[in-house]
């Protein structure tokens, strides 16, 4: 379901601050080992 | 289609956001529960293996092989979200 | 190399003539190192380098070189760049200290320094400098996802603690970057452009105050895939964040670029719009700080390998 929101005011912008930690190597390798995994062993994934 | 794929498509079985399966439907049958606790012991072996692999925190191993998880897990299979709530794929 | 003395040698003026010599370099054969302990930094060189000179002796004046190194497709590698398809001439007027004969010109298929660049343009000279050599780069341009890279006119001084460069860009499109780049998970649409003041130091390129912006409205889409339920369950605000930017429409797409020599790269992102299935398409703006060892994407990014937006997804967190 949507969320209604009633806005009659002029649209002030919603502002979002999202702070996103990168640590690159590592998560690559590790999304790569986990896509392996999962196909490795079907019976717990 | 493995024991747990059935068990997570018609709902009895979910999977969680940290990466490891419950029991959904308490009415599950009883080797439902057993397939849940199993399935997670050979998970969280797995995660611990990566993370000391990776030195990454094992509850971020967890995390993000649910990521991957969700992606081939069957249709109408249950997600439970860090809130509590239920998605259902 | 075959040698020719021209001329004299009891008389006043001589002439040696230098080759024409075609050097074969081959990755598993002869490479520069072998000519010289200076270009030993240069590896993997592969293809035709062909020297061709004199060097004149008049009674009375300095001898006079003039030497032509031509380049046929010629690849080869250093420590940060790889360059692919070097074709051009060379020309010296001293070889210690290295001087070159003016302006000269060299081109390449494909650059990659830090990223990859394609159909680069290089316009310099060299000059003895009091420490190491002065090379003055006159122009240089090359092509990045459709748009193009240029150097402010500068000088390199190779023997110089530190080095900085301004490197601007010209209509770039986001959409070839995303996808040049296999960006997983995140497609969008405008044209960027803007300039990275790039400090070069011991500990690695530096940059501060680096701008990027779009000249005008875009897309940009993320597709969050397996995480979006845990994005979603992650509370009101990320919930809000994830949907928007589903298919959000901007007016602004802006990014800063900072990087730490050696350490973090933080990209500050902001993104004014909507996304016309979210609240009705109400206006959101958006301060997206994207941080961390960003130069080992890229690094990743040179090996062509595939960046899943999960690689995003993973470390988000909003600020309270």
């Amino acid at each position: 379901c949507e969320p209604t929101v009633k806005v009659e005011a002029p649209k002030e912008p919603i502002t979002i601050n999202l702070n996103v930690k990168v640590d690159a190597e590592v998560r690559v390798k590790l999304e790569e080992q986990a896509s392996q995994d999962i196909k490795n062993s079907p019976e717990i994934f | 289609q493995s024991k747990l794929d059935s068990y997570r498509a018609n709902g009895a079985v979910a999977e969680r956001f940290d990466g490891y399966v419950e029991v959904r439907d308490p009415g599950a049958p009883g080797d439902a529960r057993a397939l849940v606790n199993e399935v997670n012991a050979q998970r969280r072996a797995l995660y611990e293996k990566r993370a000391k692999e990776t030195n990454v925190p094992v509850a971020e191993v967890g995390k993000l092989f649910a990521t991957k998880i969700v992606e081939q897990a069957p249709k109408g299979t249950y997600f439970r979200q860090p809130s509590g709530s239920y998605v259902r794929k | 190399i075959p040698i020719e003395l021209v001329g004299d040698l009891a008389g006043p003026n001589a002439e040696a003539r230098l080759g024409p010599a075609p050097l074969a370099f081959r990755r598993s054969g002869l490479q520069p190192a072998a000519l010289s302990p200076l270009l030993a930094s240069v590896r993997d060189v592969d293809g035709r380098v062909t020297l061709d000179g004199t060097i004149s002796v008049a009674a009375g004046s300095a001898p006079e070189t003039r030497l032509l190194l031509r380049f046929d497709d010629v690849a080869a590698r250093s420590a940060d760049t790889d360059v692919e398809g070097l074709s051009g001439t060379l020309g010296l007027s001293s070889l210690s200290p290295l001087a070159s004969a003016g302006t000269q010109r060299l081109r390449a298929r494909r650059v990659v320094a830090g990223v990859p660049l394609t159909d680069a343009d290089l316009r310099f000279s060299i000059a003895p400098a009091r420490r190491g050599h002065a090379i003055r780069i006159r122009t240089a341009a090359a092509g990045l996802a459709g748009g193009t890279v240029g150097l402010a006119e500068t000088t390199w001084v190779t023997g110089a603690s530190g080095n900085a460069v301004r490197v601007s860009l010209e209509g770039v499109s986001l959409e070839r970057l995303l996808r040049d780049w296999h960006i997983e998970g995140v497609s969008g649409t405008g044209v960027l452009s803007g300039s990275l003041p790039l400090e070069f130091a011991g500990g690695g390129v530096g940059v501060t105050g680096g701008v990027l912006a779009s000249g005008g409205p875009g897309v940009v889409q993320v597709d969050w895939g397996g995480a979006r339920e845990t994005l979603v369950g992650a509370g009101q605000q990320v919930e809000l964040a994830v949907r928007a930017l589903e298919d959000f429409h901007y007016e602004i797409l802006s990014v800063g670029v900072d990087q730490v020599p050696g350490g973090e790269m933080t990209l500050a992102i902001r993104l004014e719009g909507a996304n016309p299935d979210v609240l009705d398409g109400h206006p959101f703006n958006f301060n997206i700080n994207l941080s961390g060892e960003l130069d080992r994407i890229l690094a990743a990014v040179r090996e062509g390998r595939r960046i899943g937006a999960g690689l995003l997804r993973g470390g988000i967190g909003s600020s309270p």
